[in-house]
């Protein structure tokens, strides 16, 4: 399997070409940021995001690569780890006196839709996610998930988000997600 | 007041699937109408939701690939090529020693017992007559027809007194020389006579030439068989072979000096040129007839 290939079924959804790359490319990713201050457990986060933000540009179909995917994926690592140096330097330079401000209001919001999420099916969140966040083409959808054509994939996310939406809204306060 | 179209339209702009024009036209009016914009916040914080709820599935995923399944292609690689390059080595190494030719032969190492400097045959003095020799020219190398064994005399320098004082200090052994010029003259003898005399149309004795970096340019006479130190495989030598009186002395002939070689012991010796003119003139004659 060449690299055209691999990156070919990635753009299709394939989640095993997604764990082939994972493991091809642990060792020299990883590195970038052990090399660099990190830990281990840093260094394996910050390939993780740097795949995922790969994943998500390529079934998106938004990323036309113009180098070898290690290349792209290793500058993803860098600007990632360079962030989080720069979130850390800035950590270290505040008073230690200021008081740490804690989102609970946000994390809050998250518990809640995760819980919404999960009462959905398995096909229902499948399609959202692939939908909201793969941004995959109504076509890409049917064929991944077996469904008879587009329009049957449109109204299964119609369904699902609608259902989402009911869930959230009869759980919990409109008011609850606006502030 | 939005309406289900608008509703459609903001689940498109939040799914990122509006163009440029749409996503202009529906900011505008997004900025416009309340209810749409509080349907938004809402529906921004859900769809927030489904895509952080994908990035835990895809982490978790990735998290669930074991670690000892991921080859190690780091500094692994470096001990990888490490072994490729030793293992390259070895074998290499193998192959020149299996290959390498064997110039020594296995008799060789136990004979290198003693290392004498020959002495050089201008010790012999002219004036005094040698026995009537019988010799014979052994070609080695060179194109050297075999000549039958003749008689031939060397005459000796007459002794010097300074000779006759290194005689003394030197005891060294007799050397049997003759000479090669009475052999040409009766040459033309034996032919017309038919060639009474036993022809010697093969060496008497074996020559091997041995490259060794402990002896450069010596010589040893072993188990009938004489050894050349040196790089005489480079160029052409001669064996001169001479009797008389079921005696023999040989000559070394090579880059156009002379050299005798005394069989009488067994040990490495060095190859030291005749310098003695009378003698390497006779040689010479001899050899160009």
């Amino acid at each position: 399997m060449n690299e055209k290939e691999i990156f070919e079924r990635i753009c299709k959804g394939d989640e095993k070409a997604l764990e082939f790359v994972y493991q091809k490319y642990y060792r020299m990713m990883t590195k970038l940021v052990i090399t660099n201050s990190g830990s281990e457990e840093e260094a394996r986060d910050v390939y993780q995001d740097a795949l995922v933000v790969f994943w998500q540009k390529a079934t998106s179909r938004n990323l036309v690569l113009t180098s070898k995917m290690s290349t792209y994926i290793y500058s993803i690592c860098q600007n990632l780890w360079r962030k989080e140096l720069d979130r850390k330097k800035r950590l270290s330079s505040e008073e230690k006196d200021t008081p740490v401000m804690v989102d609970t209001e946000s994390a809050e919001r998250e518990r809640i839709l995760a819980k919404c999420i999960d009462q959905l099916g398995e096909t229902c969140k499948k399609v959202l996610m692939f939908y909201y966040f793969e941004e995959m083409s109504m076509q890409d959808i049917a064929d991944k998930l077996g469904f008879a054509n587009t329009d049957t994939a449109k109204t299964k996310k119609y369904k699902c988000k609608k259902k989402l939406d009911e869930l959230v809204k009869s759980q919990y306060s409109e008011q609850d997600f606006l502030d | 007041m939005a309406s289900e179209k608008d509703f459609e339209l903001l689940d498109e702009y939040i799914g990122n699937r509006l163009n440029a024009q749409d996503k202009i036209s529906f900011e505008q009016k997004l900025a416009a109408d309340t209810e749409l914009k509080r349907e938004f916040l809402l529906q921004q914080k859900i769809i927030a939701g489904i895509r952080q709820a994908r990035v835990a599935e895809l982490k978790q995923m990735l998290n669930n690939i074991p670690l000892s399944s991921i080859p190690n292609n780091g500094t692994s690689m470096l001990t990888q090529i490490g072994i490729w390059v030793a293992a390259a080595g070895i074998v290499g190494t193998g192959l020149y020693f299996y290959f390498k030719p064997d110039n020594n032969p296995p008799v060789q190492q136990p004979i290198f017992d003693e290392v004498v400097e020959e002495t050089s045959p201008q010790i012999i003095e002219p004036g005094l007559e040698e026995p009537v020799q019988q010799e014979k020219v052994v070609p080695v190398e060179a194109d050297i027809p075999a000549k039958t064994k003749k008689k031939i005399t060397v005459p000796e320098a007459s002794p010097s007194p300074a000779n006759k004082v290194e005689e003394k200090a030197v005891d060294r052994p007799k050397l049997d020389v003759f000479d090669p010029t009475t052999e040409i003259e009766n040459t033309a003898a034996d032919d017309a006579k038919g060639n009474e005399t036993v022809p010697a149309t093969t060496p008497s004795i074996v020559v091997e030439t041995i490259s060794d970096k402990q002896y450069d340019f010596h010589y040893q006479f072993k188990n009938s068989k004489l050894y050349l130190y040196g790089s005489f495989e480079k160029n052409l030598y001669e064996i001169m072979e001479f009797f008389s009186d079921n005696k023999r002395t040989m000559f070394l002939f090579y880059k156009d000096n002379y050299y005798l070689l005394n069989e009488e012991t067994e040990k490495v010796k060095a190859l030291t040129p005749i310098n003695d003119a009378t003698l390497l003139k006779k040689l010479k004659d001899y050899r160009s007839n």
